[in-house]
């Protein structure tokens, strides 16, 4: 397996064969993307966004799924500034594309994640999953779509999404959309929106710990899972550093 | 603690009146029997004492050592030496049993336990309450059976170590050995110096940690606070003896019967 480093996502175009594993530091402007995974081929990519340098992306772009390729996308953003994610999947007969997602949104940040997947072939199989922390007077859109096409029989597309909305006046967003134009396939979606319950609150509380402490912990149990996908011990430990600071939420 | 004092006590659930002038007085020390019918008040004196933000004080006072208890945040309370076992523990997903213990033991003591003593004491805990050491890394009360949230319950008091412990029902769902298993527990925090106010329906419980007092609550009040006759009483007769003997009623005062102008008027009022 070749592991990879690379500066922009933009740097790759083309995965021939085997597996290859790159690990992407977004940061800062728009970045425009390419990606074709040729027959039999797998691609993983970690893509991380972390606290600094502050400053808002843009990143959208098309991954081509050959026939039997495999694609796993993880995405972790603690970045306190705006992005916009719009990343469209196409799927060959036997693809696999997976995406997994956590970020936090805070201060007055606005942050969408669109990931469209193209069913264009029988035997194609999708799923998105995403987690986020919603805080002060942020904005987080969980956007998600799969079109499963005519034809595409057998084909198997999941989307999925929660946020844990502490904010004060934010907006939390979960929208996962179906369009299916053949019979034989298996589609699901979930979307769980929601203030973290008073009874978890009080629970923990009574225990000893802050309000700040307990929510810290319940939102730990949230993105924890995403950010232990990363396959860097560094990168992982570190944004592992971030989710336990309990830098989210104010007293 | 040395004492709690409860005067007067009126509390309001969703703007219903629950607790109507509670008074009681507790030692360290004490184990104290709380008993009374359904419904009358007891879980929500449990809850106004740990500070549930929906149980509102709406009179009176409850003072730790002369400290206006009320004052506190819950975790305050916690802090203070309080600790309530649910009757029902909530089900916190995402977070995970070992994480949580670790953190709560830290946030009773100024400097974080060490992980070498952490898992010592965990494990000790584990078998006191007889439960399996894989709970540690399932997510807090989410999909345990209702003697496990009861035996979680159990644990966090070992390792908490609390001055003042609520025990709500905690044998609700026990089988029998589960239920000898938890006595001895409580038995060990008695031991230890901890006092208990206990909230049970069955005398098989008191009958195992011995009580040194009980009392009875009805429609919100104390009306009986005495010797532990009183468990071996009601447990023989009911509650109906207090109608009778001190001829106070059992109904609340919502459940009386409505007169038949105010029916009327409601209905015209429609």
């Amino acid at each position: 397996m070749k592991e990879l480093v690379v500066n922009s996502i933009d740097q790759i175009r083309h995965v021939e064969k085997g597996n290859e594993t790159y690990g992407i530091d977004v940061t800062c402007g728009a970045i425009h993307f390419d990606i074709t995974v040729e027959e039999n081929a797998s691609l993983r990519l970690e893509i991380i966004r972390i606290k600094n340098p502050v400053c808002p992306a843009k990143l959208d772009g098309k991954i081509n799924l050959r026939r039997n390729a495999k694609l796993e996308v993880v995405m972790v953003d603690f970045n306190k500034e705006d992005i916009d994610v719009d990343i469209h999947s196409n799927l060959q007969e036997g693809a696999k594309a997976s995406y997994k997602v956590a970020a936090t949104s805070s201060g007055k940040a606005k942050k969408v994640f669109n990931f469209h997947m193209f069913h264009l072939d029988p035997r194609t199989t999708s799923s998105v999953k995403m987690a986020g922390v919603l805080t002060d007077e942020a904005e987080l859109h969980f956007l998600g779509t799969s079109d499963i096409f005519k034809g595409s029989v057998k084909a198997n597309t999941r989307q999925e999404g929660k946020i844990a909305d502490l904010s004060t006046s934010g907006k939390a967003e979960v929208s996962p959309i179906l369009n299916i134009d053949e019979n034989d396939v298996v589609a699901s979606h979930g979307a769980a929106l929601g203030k973290v319950p008073d009874a978890s609150l009080f629970y923990m509380m009574s225990r000893g710990l802050t309000k700040k402490e307990a929510t810290s912990l319940l939102t730990i149990g949230y993105l924890k899972p995403y950010v232990m996908e990363i396959s860097d011990s560094n990168i992982r430990n570190r944004l592992l550093g971030y989710v336990e600071e309990r830098g989210f939420i104010d007293d | 603690m040395e004492q709690l004092v409860i005067k007067n006590l009126h509390v309001s659930v969703e703007g219903k009146e629950i607790l109507k002038g509670l008074d009681l007085t507790f030692n360290k020390g004490d184990i104290l029997a709380l008993l009374g019918p359904n419904g009358h008040g007891k879980s929500t004196l449990f809850n106004a004492i740990m500070g549930h933000p929906r149980y509102k004080i709406t009179e009176g006072s409850i003072t730790i050592d002369g400290e206006d208890l009320l004052a506190m945040s819950v975790d305050e309370r916690s802090k203070k030496g309080l600790f309530m076992a649910f009757q029902n523990p909530p089900e916190v997903s995402g977070v995970e049993n070992m994480d949580f213990f670790k953190q709560i033991i830290n946030s009773h003591q100024k400097e974080n336990i060490k992980l070498f003593d952490f898992y010592n004491k965990l494990k000790k805990g584990y078998e006191e309450v007889n439960l399996s050491e894989d709970m540690n890394t399932r997510h807090l009360n989410e999909g345990f059976s209702g003697g496990e949230k009861k035996r979680n319950e159990i644990l966090q008091m070992l390792l908490l170590n609390p001055e003042l412990v609520l025990l709500d029902e905690i044998d609700s769902g026990l089988d029998v050995d589960a239920l000898q298993l938890i006595s001895k527990a409580i038995n060990k925090q008695t031991d230890k110096g901890s006092s208990f106010i206990v909230i049970s329906h069955y005398a098989r419980l008191y009958s195992l940690i011995k009580p040194n007092r009980a009392a009875i609550m009805v429609d919100g009040k104390i009306v009986v606070d005495g010797g532990t006759d009183l468990i071996k009483k009601v447990d023989e007769q009911g509650y109906d003896w207090i109608r009778k003997e001190l001829g106070i009623s059992l109904k609340k005062e919502e459940d009386k019967p409505i007169v038949l102008e105010s029916c009327a008027l409601n209905k015209a009022v429609k």
